[in-house]
């Protein structure tokens, strides 16, 4: 796994954690960029025909409430709807939770599946980072697996936190990556795109640089010199598969530094996207999609510092987060999301997925929050050519259990397989990833 | 009439008198010699001449900026919450501007093990400071803390409920605080907003507040204790959250139909008669998604805040009890980190420089007041 930006590690020139980008461990870790490159060339070799699609991922870390965002439940029991009203949105007789304005102007670009239902209430489960509760290979590391690089970016990006950057490991879900498929398909991992606030200060130069810190950068810039004028003079180099010198002119490349940087972006974009880690990321996701990065995951902040979704107190650990931090950040990133990728032209291209580990009980607990809730919650889908304004099912009177075509983990797995171009009836290289299972038909057409 | 310098935005460029003292008479005849002699000379010079003069009058004119004109700027206190020292349990801390624009932490409230503390409310003279507080696995609880002691002061019977207690605001010349509870067994169904007199260890009756069927939430005392705002989600066909405001003498709600609109309104903050009413919306037409706004009930007109909002989000907005400061939280590019407080002066009409508010953890929830002279406990304590 490659580490960008701000880790709590340091290197070997003893740069500062804020400035790691890890090129002492160049030639080692190029090992894995390298095997995916040779794996798509391969994959070319075979004439699969490889999907021009790209997907990010957005996951709502910690599980999100389904009726304080995608499936409120006004008119029930006064244990179980919430404080917060509903909004109409552009669909006849779909309304979601008042604290989403944005997107509710938006629900004909986006999809709902009311029905997701697995049986896991651990924040542990990886049912829908994987389709299964106990595997690894996340979704990106089997498209890569499947589909390779393209166009010299890498292939499968993760923003936010994971354990391989001396973060805690407190579960299975810190570990889905590249699984039994081997590191090769792991993914580079930016850890905090903001840094502090969206910046990555090793890919450029801002103009308030300091003199250490532009010393420190430039001490990083001549360890990339120094690794490729090792990799030239060395007699083995000749013999070293191209993929390895490609792995390492792509990460050294301007090209993919630049569709790192959101410097490059005018500050009236980045301010729409939302000044805080969600938005600049979804920012950076759309960068790297452009770029031609095949599969990007978002990871919502950490549970250490109050700002996932698993609110189960009362004031910030509760309904007030969802109030003044998660639903606003939410609704104003993934709405610029979507337009920007829509005024780009890229919608019908990137397949855009929000979801969470599960969602939040019906009934309100004695802090006037809700506890984790595995048997029915709410998953969106936009783009990718998937019809827009599409609701998938629904729950029951109080949100407690699918009343209307139940979604599985591994249904929703090749529901995304599938609308990134892989076959999910004929391909038997995806079997072990779905089973038997079948794509949504309601959002694939098929 | 700092009121009515407050009421009437923009405050800037106010008309400057002229002066009919000797120094003035004199100026008077000094410029008609000059334009005389002005008449007198070539087009070329007199062209030239008459920029000049036209500058030299107009400049120092269009230099009279409301800077000129304001009162000076009071000591200020603000209370808010952050992360700054421990990213798992959040802090309530007290800081202080002087009126020369010195910042510094001057205390903060020292929780028990595991617990985190939110919303704080201050009293007039910054000495004491109402809050909620969570402990892992406890229901959120009120707290009253005695920022001079350093020392939590008992509110005995205000936490004897096994359901939470949260958003409280507290009237330091009532000695009243009202909160938030959920589903309170024997008092409240659902959330309701209670009121808790803490020299007589009782809560106060309000029949009109709270209704049976809907939630009323986030309530803001004025400091005078006259006015409760709240929130309510009751519905009317084309709304959503709205502010509500409650008269204790008359016990009576106020409906406020010119400051709700169809989007939400909500987190409302109360000067100190009740007059100015600060609070959030997403309404269309505003910078961002949510916009802090300014409601005057006297007048029943929303007042602009030039300089205020951003494209980014605005919230939790706090209203000192003068209605000149306003204290909010903002998401922004060139923040300090992701979640800061801002202090924005309604004279000046721009945001206040704070050094050391805010640092590369979150603050928020901010409660600000004016101190009219620093009481003994600011200034000298440092930060606890």
């Amino acid at each position: 796994m490659w580490n960008f930006g701000r880790t709590f590690s340091s290197n070997c020139q003893g740069v500062t954690r804020r400035d790691v980008f890890q090129v002492g461990g160049l030639n080692l870790l190029g090992l894995s960029l390298a095997e995916s490159l040779r794996r798509g060339a391969v994959q070319a070799a075979e004439q699969k025909p490889v999907s021009d699609r790209s997907c990010v991922f957005i996951w709502l870390n910690g599980g999100p409430s389904h009726f304080e965002t995608f499936d409120p439940k006004p008119d029930t029991d006064d244990t179980v709807r919430g404080p917060y009203g509903c909004i109409n949105t552009p669909v006849a007789g779909v309304q979601i939770s008042e604290l989403l304005p944005m997107l509710a102007q938006r629900m004909e670009k986006y999809s709902v599946i009311r029905s997701m239902t697995h049986k896991n209430t651990s924040h542990g489960s990886t049912a829908m980072l994987t389709g299964f509760d106990n595997k690894l290979e996340a979704f990106g590391a089997v498209v890569t697996r499947l589909q390779g690089a393209q166009r010299a970016m890498p292939p499968y990006v993760h923003v936010g936190s994971t354990p391989g950057d001396g973060s805690q490991v407190t579960s299975n879900i810190d570990r889905v990556g590249g699984g039994s498929l081997g590191s090769a398909y792991g993914p580079i991992s930016v850890r905090d795109p903001s840094g502090k606030k969206v910046e990555l200060p090793n890919f450029s130069l801002s103009a308030d640089i300091t003199a250490d810190r532009f010393q420190q950068r430039q001490a990083l810039l001549d360890a990339v010199d120094q690794s490729r004028r090792e990799l030239d003079q060395s007699p083995s180099v000749e013999r070293m598969e191209t993929y390895y010198r490609r792995a390492i002119e792509m990460l050294t490349s301007t090209r993919v530094r630049d569709a790192f940087d959101l410097n490059r972006e005018k500050a009236t974009l980045r301010m729409r996207y939302g000044a805080n880690f969600f938005g600049q990321a979804c920012l950076m996701a759309r960068r790297l999609v452009e770029a031609g990065t095949r599969y990007v995951q978002i990871k919502w902040y950490d549970v250490v510092a109050f700002d996932a979704w698993d609110c189960h107190g009362a004031e910030l650990p509760g309904m007030m987060r969802m109030e003044q931090q998660l639903c606003p950040r939410l609704d104003q990133g993934l709405a610029a999301f979507i337009d920007d990728l829509d005024d780009r032209g890229m919608l019908d291209s990137t397949l855009v997925v929000v979801a969470g580990e599960f969602g939040r009980t019906p009934k309100i607990n004695k802090s006037g929050a809700r506890d984790h809730w595995p048997h029915c919650f709410s998953a969106l889908m936009a783009g990718g050519g998937i019809p827009g304004g599409t609701i998938v099912g629904a729950s029951d009177r109080k949100g407690a259990y699918p009343a209307r075509r139940p979604v599985s983990p591994t249904e929703f797995a090749a529901t995304i397989y599938n609308i990134l171009g892989i076959d999910t009836t004929n391909d038997a290289r995806i079997r072990p990833y779905i089973n038997n299972a079948l794509p949504v038909g309601e959002l694939t057409g098929a | 009439m700092l009121s009515s310098l407050l009421k009437n935005a923009p405050y800037g460029n106010p008309t400057r008198q002229r002066g009919t003292n000797v120094g003035e008479n004199r100026r008077s005849k000094s410029l008609a010699d000059a334009s005389g002699y002005l008449f007198r000379q070539p087009d070329r010079v007199r062209q030239r001449c008459l920029f000049w003069l036209i500058a030299a009058v107009v400049i120092p004119f269009s230099r009279t900026t409301a800077d000129d004109e304001l009162p000076p700027r009071p000591t200020i206190v603000i209370a808010f919450t952050s992360f700054r020292d421990d990213n798992r349990y959040a802090n309530v801390f007290r800081y202080e501007l002087s009126s020369t624009g010195e910042g510094k932490i001057t205390g903060k409230v020292t929780p028990g093990p595991k617990r985190s503390d939110h919303h704080p409310s201050l009293s007039q003279d910054g000495s004491m400071g109402v809050l909620a507080g969570e402990v892992v696995g406890v229901v959120n609880q009120i707290h009253f803390w005695d920022f001079t002691k350093k020392a939590m002061v008992p509110l005995p019977s205000f936490n004897v409920t096994t359901t939470a207690q949260m958003a409280p605001s507290y009237s330091s010349a009532t000695g009243l605080i009202a909160c938030e509870a959920w589903n309170r067994p024997g008092i409240a169904g659902r959330w309701d907003v209670l009121l808790y007199d803490v020299a007589g260890q009782r809560f106060v009756d309000t029949p009109s507040l709270n209704s049976a069927k809907f939630d009323e939430r986030k309530p803001l005392i004025s400091p005078d204790g006259s006015w409760i705002a709240f929130t309510t989600n009751e519905t009317t066909e084309a709304s959503l959250t709205d502010i509500r405001l409650y008269n204790r003498e008359r016990d009576e709600v106020v409906p406020l139909p010119e400051l709700n609109s169809a989007a939400m309104e909500t987190e409302p903050a109360l000067s100190n008669d009740g007059r100015f009413f600060a609070f959030v919306s997403d309404r269309p037409g505003g910078k961002g998604v949510r916009d802090v706004y300014l409601y005057d009930r006297q007048e029943q007109q929303l007042l602009p805040l030039p300089g205020l909002n951003s494209a980014g989000q605005e919230q939790s907005p706090s209203i000192s009890a003068d209605g000149r400061f306003i204290a909010f939280v903002s998401e922004r590019l060139d923040a300090v980190g992701e979640r800061d407080i801002y202090l924005y002066d309604r004279l000046a009409q721009s945001l206040i420089p704070t050094p050391d508010l805010n640092s590369v953890g979150d603050e928020y929830d901010p409660c600000v007041i004016v101190l009219d002279e620093a009481p003994a406990t600011t200034g000298a304590t440092g930060v606890d």
